[in-house]
């Protein structure tokens, strides 16, 4: 069984915040996902490159197909080399309350994935996602 | 884009089919805004069962139309959002604060029409129609 | 020889799961059933524990059902939850924002006396959802906010 190849989308302009979340859901429906979980990567997605639009300018999205036959499997990987996040604990401070924030940032897009890392300094900033399910 | 903006009786209803970009959305809650302001608009239904995806920045938009129209003494009654759109705003806590919901257009038209009238009661105006009868 | 006994083990693991995969779903179905009470009034009796996963699943059956039966309100009944605590509470108050955003009510029902006393003294704020002891409460409220009456017939 090849690998698949993973696509990449280059994150320029507004309109590819759009493009990367619709190849992002398309790939979570082609390997099985459901559709809470399509939605699911396809808002992670919108948020991290957004992020990328408005912090850094431009960055990359690349999405990877990791299933096997126990595991549907994708993983995301969205990263810039832009000025930095200064206090990565902050941002990931988990602000959510049931009164209600605006906003999601990453402790939001957190919750909908099974797996995220991030890594940020000067001139490169990293956020790593995957989703996860087995396949019974 | 196109997003259809209709205005029925005093109901502005602005139907949302597809998926928009930031700057999109934006241009969208200018239109509304301006809209809201020129005509006479009582009320705001805003028509999402064919969006897939909410994420938090359009959450955030849809709230501000809200408040804006508020500000312009305009109820707004959101409809037709999907299950996994609601649930997810809930898991990320972007979820609408204060903003009404109705589960289809006919119900939201119904909840529209409902506050449209509880605001008129404790106003002195009559629509020019009906106060012609005294 | 060897190949054919790891392609064996294989098999065998495929029907293990197989079996698995039948009696998770039917613990699923059992476990969190949406009952059609009226027309657009739907009930969740929720019987056992319920940790994230769980409360993932009752959302997604709930919002569902909501969709297809174009329900307007929904009593989630509690009775048969035997701890609810902070996370319990924390994934129905979940569970009920959404059922709000699509625009349905949600009224929780079988608080115990116990559960009423820890929830408070926990500082839940529950303002945002009807709740009651028993269940009767709940659905006579739920018919009436749908405009329906209960009266008897004839005296007995």
């Amino acid at each position: 069984m090849t690998t698949p190849i993973p696509e990449l989308v280059p994150i320029q302009r507004d309109s590819d915040v759009v493009t990367a979340r619709r190849i992002g859901r398309d790939m979570a429906k082609t390997i099985g996902f459901g559709t809470a979980d399509q939605t699911r990567l396809a808002t992670a997605i919108s948020e991290l490159t957004r992020n990328v639009i408005k912090y850094a300018g431009e960055g990359e999205c690349t999405i990877f197909n990791e299933s096997d036959t126990t595991h549907n499997r994708i993983r995301v990987v969205v990263e810039d080399h832009g000025p930095g996040i200064p206090d990565i604990e902050e941002a990931m401070e988990d602000g959510y309350t049931t009164g209600g924030t605006l906003g999601a940032g990453l402790p939001g897009t957190r919750r909908l994935v099974s797996e995220f890392n991030i890594e940020s300094k000067p001139g490169l900033t990293r956020v790593e996602i995957a989703m996860e399910k087995q396949v019974w | 884009m196109n997003v259809p903006i209709l205005l029925i009786g005093d109901v502005l209803l602005v139907s949302i089919q597809e998926d928009l970009s930031d700057d999109e959305i934006i241009d969208l809650q200018d239109q509304i805004i301006n809209r809201v302001s020129a005509s006479r608009t009582a009320g705001l239904v805003i028509e999402i069962s064919a969006i897939d995806m909410v994420d938090s920045y359009m959450a955030r938009v849809l709230n501000e139309i809200s408040s804006m129209v508020s500000v312009l003494g305009s109820q707004t009654v959101i409809t037709g959002m999907q299950p996994a759109v609601a649930i997810i705003l809930v898991d990320m806590g972007s979820e609408l604060i204060g903003v009404k919901t109705a589960l289809n257009l006919e119900k939201g038209l119904d909840l529209i029409h409902e506050l449209i009238e509880e605001r008129r009661s404790i106003s002195a105006y009559v629509p020019s129609n009906e106060g012609d009868e005294e | 020889m060897f190949v054919g006994v790891l392609r064996y083990l294989s098999l065998q693991k495929q029907a293990e799961r197989e079996v698995e995969l039948q009696q998770r779903r039917l613990i699923d179905e059992l476990s969190t059933p949406v009952i059609e009470l009226w027309d657009h009034l739907l009930m969740l009796p929720i019987i056992g524990s319920v940790d994230s996963e769980r409360a993932n699943q009752i959302t997604e059956s709930l919002l569902q059902a909501i969709l297809d039966k174009q329900a307007t309100v929904a009593v989630l009944d509690i009775t048969g939850v035997p701890i609810i605590d902070t996370d319990v509470a924390t994934h129905l108050l979940k569970t009920v924002r959404a059922a709000q955003m699509m625009g349905a009510q949600v009224i929780i029902t079988g608080f115990s006396a116990d559960a009423a006393k820890t929830l408070t003294q926990l500082g839940i704020d529950l303002s945002g959802v009807k709740t009651s002891g028993a269940l009767k409460q709940g659905v006579a409220e739920a018919l009436a906010s749908m405009g329906y009456k209960v009266s008897r017939i004839s005296q007995e």
